[in-house]
């Protein structure tokens, strides 16, 4: 009976563990050699691994769909990569700009801010970066100082490391080459759209692991020379809490540029230049990137 | 008397912690339609976690030895163990005080059987929760969510998904529930029995959330008279249970005319039962043809149920039934890889429906059983939502 208990187990694990070993070895591989279709998840390959810019801009969805490189490229005359990342908190930015520091130093690094991207309420998506774990040692550094050690357990798996990949490589594979915009993703118009402005309290709620990688962004900029600006890009949806009064306080004390476009009549009066209430379409991207240059310069 | 004040204290905490708000605002928005002000203020309540579960623990254990199906229990660890029995706690199937107690007074011992059969049964349930539920949740979620923007091709695909997320998501805990229950010994009841396979919205509930629908029919049902009175107390009796399922799973309105919906389907179902049976007759062929045409048939009803259900509040609910006509192109998203996982879970449901001799988890052979059993770990871990959402069921 122990004997046919152990065969049974054994069957398993050896089945286990060999698609382990080759989901792990096939996987790294796949990644690095991905073809940029503009998805979130090809776009931080190529902010992880391959682009080079003169201008950086991080931050979450307002980020990646509000700031045009093509205007900033042309008003500014640097080159521009935008590696802002859907629904991701201030530590895949860390990640990005000391991945991006071992390519090339940027002259400007401009980091959105939202209230979630300093919160712990996204923390759980860092696991979407495992399986770019064993590539590069900045982003294995950051990985392991914010991992507990049954993470670090759980990353020895392929399976584990790697689960859902397959989904977005297959679909890199199969999708059609898109116009290469340096990670910019515009937002279409909806002109059947009909949202109003409204009012929410978002308070200043720090989570210490995103202070600290905030701070740490401010110390490799300072170390680097790099102009650092923060930013808080305008939404329907007006914050009446105290977050751009804590965060104006807080660059104030680090010496940087902060600019706070929540509650800016240009954009509540006009929701037609909103895919949603809380981002703007390719129109309302294209005003907001001039007006951000403007507000630079 | 002891038994109604059993009752009454369960009843009453329920309503205190999940309805009590509800019931302030409905009356102070009654009162205002007469044009009378209230400053009634809702409370900030933190509700029990499984309460609705354990209330209904509860009332069994209390009706039970008012029936003298059991006696009380003198050993408070056990009666604690029955209440809060940790895999059942969050969402239950509910056992009823009568099956669950004589199992904590019987020795367990360790069976290898029983506990492989309790594995397999949380591999299963884990597939259907991370491969099925989580996998189809954030596509369901931005297509209800965000229902203006989509076309109505997107509208009726994202309804399908529900039907099947909230089966997978709940028969999904309901399995990993029964499965560590087996583990530690113990057979809880029965929650689901392959409900899309049903013939008519009777069956359908017959199939659903059964341990729910049995406490129902019990301790609701029965004691109003259930069908043995007139045909019009029947009706009445089947509605009221209904319309109570529907408020049980939480104060909103979509909840209860979401129990009316299902309520008046069943009593409809009942009055025109004799057409089915002319139905039933006939050679193999028309046979088969009027079984799956009836199952298609329940599964369309369920579906504009749970398109109710979904909704936060019925101007979401028609403006999505007005987007139904709406052009535009399919909504496309890689949640929509949960189709292959939906279809092994109707595949293997099919087979069970039909009794086909085909078996890969349970089959004799040890090598079939052992890589069927190693192919699901690997397609669950490596395809399957790690940080998936809750269990929909946690809600209520």
């Amino acid at each position: 009976m122990n004997r046919k208990v152990f065969k049974f187990i054994g069957i398993i694990l050896a089945i286990v563990v060999g698609a382990d070993l080759l989901i792990g070895a096939v996987s790294k591989d796949a990644i690095l050699n991905v073809k940029d279709v503009g998805v979130n998840q090809t776009n931080t390959v190529q902010a992880f691994f391959k682009r080079k810019a003169d201008v950086l801009i991080l931050g979450p969805s307002t980020a990646n769909h509000h700031f045009d490189c093509q205007i900033l490229k042309d008003s500014l005359g640097m080159t521009c990569y935008n590696a802002g990342r859907d629904g991701q908190n201030v530590i895949y930015n860390a990640m990005v700009l000391d991945a991006f520091l071992t390519r090339c130093t940027p002259k400007m690094v401009v980091v959105e801010v939202g209230s979630s991207t300093l919160s712990d309420v996204w923390m759980d998506r860092l696991n979407d970066f495992n399986c770019y774990y064993g590539i590069l040692k900045p982003i294995d550094d950051i990985l392991d100082s914010i991992a507990t050690h049954i993470d670090r357990i759980k990353r020895l798996s392929g399976i584990y490391r790697y689960n859902k990949t397959w989904e977005w490589l297959l679909n890199a594979k199969f999708s059609e080459e898109v116009p290469d915009l340096n990670g910019y993703r515009p937002m279409p118009v909806n002109h059947d759209s009909h949202f109003s402005s409204s009012k929410q309290k978002w308070h200043f709620e720090v989570d210490k692991k995103c202070l600290h990688y905030l701070n740490h962004i401010v110390e490799v900029c300072r170390e680097n020379n790099i102009r650092l600006i923060l930013t808080s890009s305008p939404s329907l949806i007006v914050n009446t809490g105290n977050f751009g009064r804590e965060l104006q306080r807080y660059s104030e004390r680090k010496g940087l540029e902060y600019f706070d476009w929540n509650g800016d009549t240009v954009y509540t009066n006009h929701p037609e230049l909103f895919y949603d209430r809380t981002h703007l379409n390719s129109e309302g991207a294209k005003i907001f990137t001039k007006d951000f240059i403007q507000k630079i310069n | 008397m002891l038994m109604i004040s059993g009752v009454v204290a369960g009843v009453g905490l329920l309503l205190y912690f999940k309805y009590l708000n509800f019931f302030i605002e409905q009356f102070s928005e009654l009162f205002a339609l007469f044009g009378l002000k209230t400053n009634w203020s809702t409370f900030q309540l933190i509700v029990p976690i499984g309460i609705s579960f354990f209330t209904f623990k509860l009332i069994s254990y209390v009706v039970e030895i008012y029936k003298n199906n059991i006696h009380s229990e003198r050993n408070f660890v056990d009666f604690a163990a029955y209440i809060a029995f940790f895999p059942t706690i969050m969402s239950g199937p509910i056992d009823k005080a009568n099956d669950f107690l004589p199992q904590l007074k019987t020795p367990r011992t360790w069976s290898n059987a029983m506990v492989l059969d309790g594995c397999k049964r949380v591999l299963w349930g884990m597939f259907l929760k991370m491969c099925i539920a989580d996998k189809i949740s954030p596509y369901t979620d931005s297509v209800f969510n965000n229902y203006y923007h989509h076309s109505g091709i997107t509208i009726i695909l994202a309804s399908v998904l529900y039907t099947f997320q909230i089966y997978a998501d709940f028969c999904g805990y309901s399995e990993m529930a029964i499965g560590v229950g087996r583990v530690m010994g113990f057979r809880i009841t029965e929650n689901f029995s392959r409900p899309y396979f049903a013939t008519n919205v009777g069956d359908f509930w017959r199939r659903w959330h059964m341990s729910l629908m049995n406490w129902f029919r019990d301790y609701i049902y029965i004691p109003l008279g259930g069908s043995r009175c007139s045909k019009a107390k029947m009706y009445w009796n089947t509605m009221v249970v209904f319309m109570v399922s529907g408020l049980w799973h939480g104060a909103n309105w979509t909840f209860i005319i979401w129990g009316a919906y299902h309520g008046a389907l069943v009593c409809f179902y009942k009055l025109s039962r004799s057409v089915e049976c002319g139905l039933k007759s006939g050679n193999r062929m028309k046979q088969s043809i009027s079984k799956y045409g009836s199952i298609l048939f329940v599964f369309v009803l369920v579906t504009i149920g749970w398109m109710v259900f979904r909704c936060d509040n019925f101007h979401q609910f028609f403006g999505m039934l007005g987007r139904f006509t709406a052009p535009g192109s399919l909504f496309f998203s890689w949640a929509l890889t949960a189709i292959l996982p939906i279809g092994i879970m109707l595949l293997k449901e099919l087979k069970d429906e039909e009794g086909w001799n085909i078996h890969l988890l349970h089959s004799k052979n040890l090598y079939v059983q052992a890589m069927s059993i190693a192919f699901l770990m690997i397609y669950v871990f490596y395809t399957g939502e790690l940080n998936g959402a809750q269990f929909i069921y946690f809600q209520f």
